[in-house]
């Protein structure tokens, strides 16, 4: 990367990590004061950010839109979940060492696939493992097939909802409708004192860092290259003797498992995780947020997860009657009028002004001005 | 099959649902030979490349490509690494990225898997001079940087066959080539396929005739998915099987331009 982007990837990480949780650390009478809400909201955002990166990757470069990415996402937030309800131990309402709802559902003895998330350390790789090796196995049956374009986003649609109907049912002994909720500590440490709260927004603001640095990482790298490629011609990738879908596999893969890890963040930040999380709604909030930033920008991803989800928590709060309305106003809005997002608008911006005052670059960097594709 | 044949086709038929795109079809080129194949609508003349290139899998008989290679049984991008390019009627390239890039991508390479892309990091000095040369050749080369999107059509179809020459193919199947070009850039993409066939096989598919007289040394008529005749363009123009196919399309003996 070039040295300016470094300085700005650099700053903004500081601020994130460092300056918001020192503002929050600070005495509550002091005007800088960062309140516990605010920053916990931050946290939610951020992990948001994570999974709208990895889609970015699927769909601003690659051209894969998935509707599906809810369920990447609640499975990571299950498989912490799952520690955290372990971690409770005999501290629930029940005072057994069984879960709540299981004591509810009579279920006598911890279910088989429960029993490894005791570990701590099983629960860090099941993050991972567990959305990476299920879009694994999904993307490799779908792009093998050769399924492309809108039917691909038919059957990531029908696989959020097919999660979203089994994550309702009690039989799976995940909780059913009322999913995984009352954590009381994470790894230990209380999740009721603003100390941990702190110190997971930390790790969350720098796992996001670290998944910036990822995506961009491989955007720059031919690979990279070769996924605009397939976005713009996958049927010329195929006669350049390379293989599409085996490019697809990994960017899909990489984006289930930023969706796992945004899951786990989340999970004990917000200190429930349900099918809500899951099904086609949510799946399809997901890619509002990279459209309205501006897709396959990475930046673009942040800056729409992040504001969307801020003006989301604004207006459920101040008219709750209106967000649906205003989600979908501001789908077709961006759709029809900023086609490159948020981040397009201010660089088309940055280009007019530019060319006004005479400053304008040629015709070679156009990827950039468009917002568009790094190089 | 002569001894030094780069492509072979025998007894090649096509069904799609019921309609032969491909009949039986028999049909081998040299090395090092310019071919042009020539037919009217639906005689089977992108069928055949489609075969050749592995998009379509023939319902029987072998396609040998060199001396032993059946290329029925592979994917398209396994017979381009053995060495077979393909350019498309309309052109396509890659428009969000550079021209540079385009060839980039392209070139031959060891491994074109996920992992070698993903690590191999771009620009040895072999690699720069490639890309430079193949850009000369198609004379893109004061565009290097510019996005693909801005070419013209014309442009678009060089930088294609750039992409195609670029993956180093020991034969190059080019379909209608000068489509939708001026008369100018026709000429020059004539050229292009003349230096070309230098040191490759091509395979040439072509509705003008004026351009296949230009750089035809070898003319194939298809018919209804199978070789109608072959021989020198004037051979081939007098060849009264072929004026009887083109009949009622046109008065003159000059199939032109159909499409």
């Amino acid at each position: 990367m070039p040295t300016r982007e470094w300085i700005a990837v650099g700053f903004v990480a500081t601020i994130l990590a460092v300056v918001l949780p020192v503002l929050n650390a600070l005495p509550a009478e002091s005007p800088f004061h960062v309140s516990n809400f605010t920053l916990n909201l931050f946290g939610k955002f951020l992990a948001y950010a994570i999974l709208a990166l990895g889609l970015d990757l699927l769909w601003g470069y690659a051209g894969v839109l998935s509707l599906g990415h809810g369920v990447f996402f609640g499975l990571g937030a299950y498989a912490m979940g799952m520690h955290l309800m372990l971690e409770i131990g005999a501290r629930g309402v029940y005072q057994s060492a069984l879960p709540d709802f299981m004591v509810w559902n009579q279920v006598t003895e911890l279910p088989l696939f429960w029993k490894p998330f005791r570990s701590s350390l099983f629960t860090l790789l099941a993050v991972v493992a567990v959305p990476g090796l299920f879009g694994w196995l999904f993307g490799f049956l779908a792009f093998r097939s050769r399924v492309r374009g809108v039917y691909f986003a038919i059957i990531t649609q029908a696989l959020a909802l097919s999660a979203w109907l089994v994550f309702n049912r009690n039989e799976l002994n995940l909780g059913g409708t009322n999913g995984l909720a009352d954590f009381k500590t994470i790894f230990g440490f209380p999740l009721n004192q603003a100390a941990t709260q702190r110190g997971l927004y930390v790790v969350t603001a720098l796992t996001l860092t670290a998944s910036y640095l990822l995506c961009r990482w491989i955007t720059r790298s031919r690979a990279g290259k070769l996924l605009v490629a397939i976005r713009d011609s996958e049927t010329r990738v195929l006669f350049c003797g390379y293989a599409p879908e085996n490019y697809k596999l990994f960017v899909f893969v990489v984006s289930a498992i930023l969706a796992g890890v945004a899951g786990a963040l989340y999970a004990p930040q917000v200190g429930i995780i349900t099918p809500a999380k899951i099904g086609v709604l949510p799946s399809i909030e997901m890619v509002v947020w990279v459209a309205a930033g501006g897709r396959g920008t990475l930046v673009g991803a942040i800056v729409g997860a992040v504001s969307v989800n801020w003006l989301q928590s604004w207006l459920t709060r101040s008219y709750p009657d209106v967000w649906l309305l205003f989600l979908g106003a501001l789908f077709m809005g961006v759709v029809l009028f900023f086609p490159d997002g948020l981040v397009g608008a201010v660089n088309r911006l940055v280009e007019r002004v530019r060319t006004l005052f005479g400053l304008s670059r040629p015709a070679a960097v156009h990827a950039d001005a468009r917002g568009g594709i790094s190089r | 099959m002569t001894a030094d044949s780069i492509v072979y086709l025998e007894d090649v038929t096509v069904d799609y649902d019921g309609f032969k795109a491909l009949d039986r079809l028999t049909f081998y080129m040299d090395r090092q030979e310019l071919r042009v194949v020539i037919g009217p609508n639906g005689a089977g003349k992108t069928t055949l490349l489609d075969v050749i290139s592995g998009r379509v899998r023939p319902e029987s008989g072998r396609v040998i490509f060199g001396h032993l290679t059946d290329l029925t049984t592979l994917r398209e991008n396994e017979i381009a690494a053995l060495g077979i390019g393909r350019k498309f009627q309309t052109p396509s390239v890659f428009v969000n990225l550079t021209v540079w890039e385009n060839i980039e991508l392209s070139l031959r390479r060891q491994s074109k898997g996920v992992f070698a892309t993903l690590l191999g990091r771009g620009g040895g000095e072999d690699e720069r001079r490639r890309i430079w040369e193949t850009l000369e050749t198609i004379g893109l080369e004061g565009k290097a940087e510019w996005m693909a999107e801005t070419l013209s059509h014309g442009e678009k179809q060089w930088l294609e066959i750039g992409m195609v020459m670029a993956q180093d193919p020991e034969l190059l199947l080019i379909d209608e080539p000068v489509a939708g070009m001026t008369d100018e850039e026709s000429s020059r993409t004539g050229d292009l396929l003349v230096e070309i066939a230098a040191s490759r096989s091509v395979l040439v598919i072509e509705h003008d005739m004026e351009f296949v007289r230009r750089i035809a040394r070898k003319v194939t008529v298809l018919h209804q998915g199978a070789v109608l005749c072959e021989g020198s363009h004037e051979q081939v123009q007098q060849d009264p099987r072929v004026l009887e196919v083109y009949v009622g399309r046109r008065r003159e003996a000059q199939p032109h331009a159909v499409d």
